[in-house]
């Protein structure tokens, strides 16, 4: 069950139609549904990095899985939405990427997991049937949650809201004696959510979000009040 | 059949000819050549240090004759000798220098270049075969190493010349030429290595590092100093007065019109800037004042392309220009006989810099050198009278070489694994042989191997990774071609931003500019490069499609350089002219135009002296400052800040940013600190002699420092890579930021010893703890002063507007976040913009980007930067 304490650090994003839960792990929650939302995990990239030489230790998808399984059981989630770029590459196939996937399946069976396909599952291509992932296109309505549409690329789709990764949106804050802080945050402009980039090994865009939109940034173990983009 | 060397008489004859006489150290060098000893020949500029080494050499030199080949064209002899520069602008001049007496001298023997500015027609011929003589630059030689058939093509080298060792010692390009020279004496026991180097206040280490380990019955190595008198002016341009000037980070613009008059009464001038933003704008200023110079005033720094750079050396050469606006890229050797004047613009930083670039006017022996000073800042005319006392008191800075860099390691030992291969102990007892790496441990040695075998010591950290490994044989090589083929494109120790090839839509290529640079443009913008004012048309596979901008104005490039610190040597010079000062005396030009300044100073806060330890005290809208001016140069400010802000912060924890300047330091806080009554304590120094280091690393771990450090050691280690112009985009997805490395190391392999190097260079050349204990120690023999501010004094100005800050924070970050938000929030006068969902706060958006985007579906994998791209052109379009 949802408990008042996993939301302590949340916030309340009211849509049009829908209430969302934006949650401090970087991620979505909307109650109807009991639906998680997570963007970019990126799993496998490290393996692609260490397959072409480069030396970036392993661990990454491990966590990255770890943070999904104590989220989804915080919430008793039903179903899980990954909102494009699950797997980074190819190389992505392969065992260090898969097996901890298939462990997780194996852990969580009745949970229901759908990949809105992104720019690098296009070509990484689908992950294994046994790992029992429900793979769409975008737009993706979710069920039990009518006018929401899971995307990967940020756009609007009329009389929808629709959630969205890709961008891995950041937001730079300034305050007193000069301190300055990146966080990465929601990032919402008229019907669009976009989500942080959930995954471990991934970064975050150099660029400032588009200007009018809303930014909640994530930091410190919580979801900050809003802050506003403008010229 | 071996060649004879060329006769000494010969040479006498050579000399004779051109009305020359040879000086004694010139016969000194021959005689140690002849006797085939290595040595260190250091003269000033400009006193014939090349022509002594290469007619040395010439008669030292039996050239083995090239195997004769029945139907091939005669060849010259296999490549024997390497002559490295350490800048390609010199390798050129270099090559003319060294031809003409071998053409009469040696005929047999070729001459070439390899450098980045080879062309690849040059570089097939010469891969078919290597001239006698190769002219080339410390990445270039290491490129060299790389080569499958290393062993064959460099077994006939005898002699390697390094040009201005001085420049190269002190730095990570100097250890890659140690760990070249090792290699080459290991093939070649008896190598005779010469290096030239000028101004430079150790030429005992310089040597040693150039020779390395002595080698049992190998002749000792010589040292000759050739001390040819020469005369150094050092003058400066004064202002009209000295309160009227911009306070520091300025381009120093406002002296244009006393630089346009000493541009006026010289003949061909210099004109140094410290960096290549700073030399666009100072041309760009030039020509708007004297529209009727173009053509004959001209700009020269390392980003502009060949042509113009070489188009820029012809005409100094030829004496057909007035002027040259350049960067360090002219510091070098370059034989610029007609130059009469050299003008600096703000501080040269250090005594042997500003002698170099002194030593480009008069360039000849017996011939005055004059360097004129332009003053940036008021305090820079105390910098200058400073300067000219340190050069007639012959006070010059010495150099060290880097503690065995592992990064620089790790390079090496991809280039040996690709150039033949390697057996680890032989390697081991090579790289030993070197300066830098002759307290190598066996463990720090084990892990480079570890490191590009299999990631890292523990194999179950890295799986699937492989760069090198060893074959059936048991030699190291590396086994995978696009492995082999991006090591070579990122050879080398000079780490830059990646960068982006400016060309015209229709032309030749302009230079290159830093792709962050060119990220933040959209098409359409201006910028001024090159001397010119340019518009962005569009970004095409790591090339920047540029066309004439019609009018108006735009941004300048910057260019992300390392700042030169002011050295030691300066600083001290510099605080005794205060202590004059402080005393009333002001016995030069410049102390006496700067001295209303500093009576002001005295009057609302006081002159640091040597005696004296001044702090200040500030509150302002920004927060708390404080203000401290030990004198002691950037890089003990910078660890000395750090040290400070981490003692101010305990217990009560908080959060400081930091600014530092070569003169002093400050600390800005969102709480007041009691600073009169911490400092005291604040400033000990501890009891037992490891605390000071425990405390430094404490402190580190509170800023960014070792984070920043690391961008470096990722880009030589191999960790990150530069895409090159019209490269695929196939690197893409193997993109990371060195930030994101940092984090995963830490986080997933903390025993990685590339981050205990960001460290220890942290620790050793950033903030030195034996440099930082000794100014704990001096300013604990002076008397502190602590004054409360009315408003900022002469000297706290230009670190309050310095931009570059450090923090240092041990605060939680949840806690600083909420500041910040209720800071907003505060400004937003609590009447925060209102939105669908709830208040919000205001921000300023650096950037912008349209609505939505459009993904680029034909490039081979978009990532987020062909996002970024696809997002500005439908800005464009919108």
């Amino acid at each position: 069950m949802t408990t008042a304490a996993s939301l302590a650090n949340a916030r309340l994003l009211q849509l049009e139609s829908h209430a969302l839960w934006l949650l401090p792990e970087a991620a979505a929650w909307h109650v109807g549904s009991r639906t998680l939302f997570v963007a970019d995990l990126h799993l496998g990239k490290s393996a692609t990095f260490r397959a072409r030489g480069l030396p970036v230790p392993a661990g990454t998808t491990q966590d990255n899985l770890r943070r999904l399984a104590t989220m989804a059981a915080d919430h008793a989630a039903e179903r899980i939405v990954f909102l494009g770029d699950l797997l980074h590459s190819r190389h992505a196939q392969h065992a260090s990427a898969i097996e901890p996937l298939r462990a997780w399946r194996a852990a969580h069976p009745a949970l229901h997991r759908v990949l809105v396909r992104g720019n690098h599952d296009a070509h990484a291509g689908d992950p294994p049937r046994a790992l029992g992932f429900e793979v769409v296109d975008e737009p993706w309505c979710v069920g039990g949650a009518d006018g929401l549409l899971a995307c990967h690329h940020p756009q609007r789709l009329a009389g929808s809201t629709v959630l969205a990764g890709h961008w891995h949106p950041a937001v730079v804050l300034r305050g007193p004696a000069r301190d300055v802080q990146r966080l990465a945050c929601f990032c919402v402009v008229d019907g669009l959510v976009v989500l942080p980039a959930f995954g471990a090994f991934t970064g975050s865009s150099p660029l400032a979000p588009p200007i009018g939109s809303t930014c909640y940034p994530v930091g410190g173990g919580r979801v900050w009040p809003a802050i506003r983009t403008v010229v | 059949m071996a060649a004879r060397p060329v006769s000494g008489a010969a040479v006498q004859r050579w000399i004779a000819a051109r009305g020359w006489k040879a000086f004694a150290f010139q016969r000194e060098v021959w005689r140690a050549m002849k006797e085939g000893r290595s040595g260190l020949l250091h003269a000033n500029t400009g006193t014939g240090k090349t022509l002594a080494t290469w007619l040395g050499a010439l008669q030292a030199l039996s050239v083995e004759a090239a195997p004769v080949r029945a139907r091939a064209k005669p060849q010259g002899p296999p490549l024997s000798v390497l002559w490295i520069t350490p800048m390609r602008a010199l390798a050129a001049d270099t090559t003319r220098a060294l031809r003409e007496p071998m053409a009469e001298l040696a005929p047999g023997w070729t001459i070439g270049v390899r450098s980045g500015d080879t062309t690849s027609g040059e570089r097939s011929a010469q891969d078919k075969r290597l001239p006698t003589v190769l002219v080339t630059t410390p990445e270039s030689l290491t490129l060299q190493l790389a080569r499958a058939d290393a062993r064959e093509t460099l077994a006939h080298v005898q002699l390697v010349v390094v040009d201005e060792w001085h420049e190269l010692l002190g730095n990570k390009r100097g250890v890659q030429v140690q760990l070249a020279l090792a290699r080459l004496r290991q093939r070649r026991p008896g190598l005779m290595c010469w290096a030239l180097s000028a101004t430079l206040g150790n030429l005992d280490d310089a040597l040693a590092a150039l020779v390395g380990a002595p080698v049992h019955d190998a002749p000792a190595p010589a040292l000759v100093r050739g001390d040819v008198a020469k005369t150094i002016v050092v003058d400066t341009l004064l202002p009209e007065r000295a309160e009227r000037f911009s306070w520091g980070g300025h381009m120093g613009l406002r002296m244009l019109p006393q630089v346009l008059q000493a541009i006026e009464d010289s003949g061909t001038t210099l004109v140094f800037t410290n960096t290549r933003s700073q030399s666009e704008r100072w041309y760009q200023a030039l020509l708007d004042a004297r529209p009727d110079w173009a053509g004959i005033v001209a700009l020269h720094h390392g980003s502009l392309a060949r042509e113009v750079r070489e188009w820029v050396e012809a005409g100094l050469k030829g004496g057909t220009l007035r002027a040259v606006v350049c960067t360090s890229s002219l510091d070098l050797g370059v034989d610029f006989l007609p130059v009469d004047r050299v003008l600096q613009i703000g501080s040269a930083k250090g005594i042997a810099r500003l002698l170099q670039r002194a030593g480009r006017s008069g360039h000849a022996p017996g011939r005055p050198s004059r360097v004129t000073l332009v003053p940036t800042h008021s305090l820079e005319l105390v910098e200058a009278a400073a300067a000219r006392h340190a050069v007639q008191a012959g006070q010059v800075e010495s150099r060290q070489s880097p503690h065995e860099p592992l990064d620089v390691l790790v390079q090496h030992l991809v280039t040996i694994a690709l150039g033949g291969g390697f057996v680890p102990g032989d390697l081991l007892a090579e790289v030993r042989s070197t300066t830098a790496y002759r307290h190598l441990s066996d463990g720090n040695w084990q892990w480079a191997l570890d490191f590009v075998r299999q990631g890292g010591p523990s194999l179950a950290s890295y799986p699937d990774f492989q760069r090198v490994a060893p074959d059936e044989h048991g030699t190291w090589r590396v086994p995978d071609a696009r492995l082999a083929r991006r090591h070579r494109v990122n050879i080398g120790t000079i780490v830059s931003d990646a960068s982006i090839s400016v060309q015209y839509l229709q032309g030749g290529p302009l230079g290159s500019v830093e792709e962050s640079f060119v990220a933040r443009m959209k098409p359409g913008d201006c910028f001024l490069f090159g001397g010119r004012l340019l518009e962005l048309v569009r970004i095409h596979q790591m090339t920047a499609h540029v066309k004439k901008a019609a009018s108006g104005s735009g941004a300048v490039p910057r260019w992300n350089g390392g700042r030169m610190p002011l050295s030691n040597t300066l600083a001290d010079a510099v605080l005794r002219e205060l202590d004059a000062a402080h005393r009333g005396v002001f016995d030069s030009p410049e102390m006496q135009c700067v001295r209303p300044l500093l009576q002001i100073q005295r009057t609302w806060s006081a002159l640091p002296t040597p005696a004296t330890l001044v702090a200040e005290t500030w509150k302002s809208r920004e927060g708390w400052h404080l203000f401290l001016y030990p004198f002691a140069g950037r890089q003990v400010h910078l660890g000395l800040a750090s040290l400070l802000a981490w003692r101010a912060a305990q217990p009560e924890q908080a959060t400081f940013s930091i600014a530092i300047n070569d003169y002093g330091l400050e600390l800005l806080s969102a709480r007041e600190i009691a600073w009169p009554k911490r400092l005291p304590t604040l400033l000990a120094t501890p009891e037992q002699p490891g605390a000071l280091l425990a405390e430094v690393l404490a402190s580190l771990n509170a800023t960014e420092l070792s984070r920043r450090r690391f961008r470096e050691i990722a880009r030589i280690a191999g960790l990150i890579f530069q895409s090159h112009p019209g490269e695929r985009q196939s690197n893409r997805q193997l993109q990371a930021s060195a930030g994101l490395y940092f984090d995963v190391f830490q986080k997933y392999d903390p025993g990685n010893r590339l981050l205990a190097q960001a460290e220890s260079e942290l620790l050793s050349q950033e903030l030195d703890v034996q440099l930082l204990a000794a100014a704990l120690g001096r300013m604990r023999a002076q008397q502190l002063r602590v004054v409360a501010l009315a408003r900022p004094s002469p000297l706290a100005f230009p670190l309050m507007v310095e931009r570059f800050r450090e923090k240092l924070t041990n605060e939680a970050l949840s806690d600083r976040i909420a500041r910040m938000v209720a800071d907003l929030e505060g400004r937003a006068g609590g009447n925060a913009v209102g939105t669908a969902h709830e208040d919000a706060t205001t921000v300023f958006a650096q950037g912008s980007m349209p609505d939505a985007i459009e993904i680029d579906r034909d490039s081979h994998l978009p990532t987020r930067r062909a996002t970024r791209r696809a997002r500005r052109t439908s800005a464009a379009r919108s």
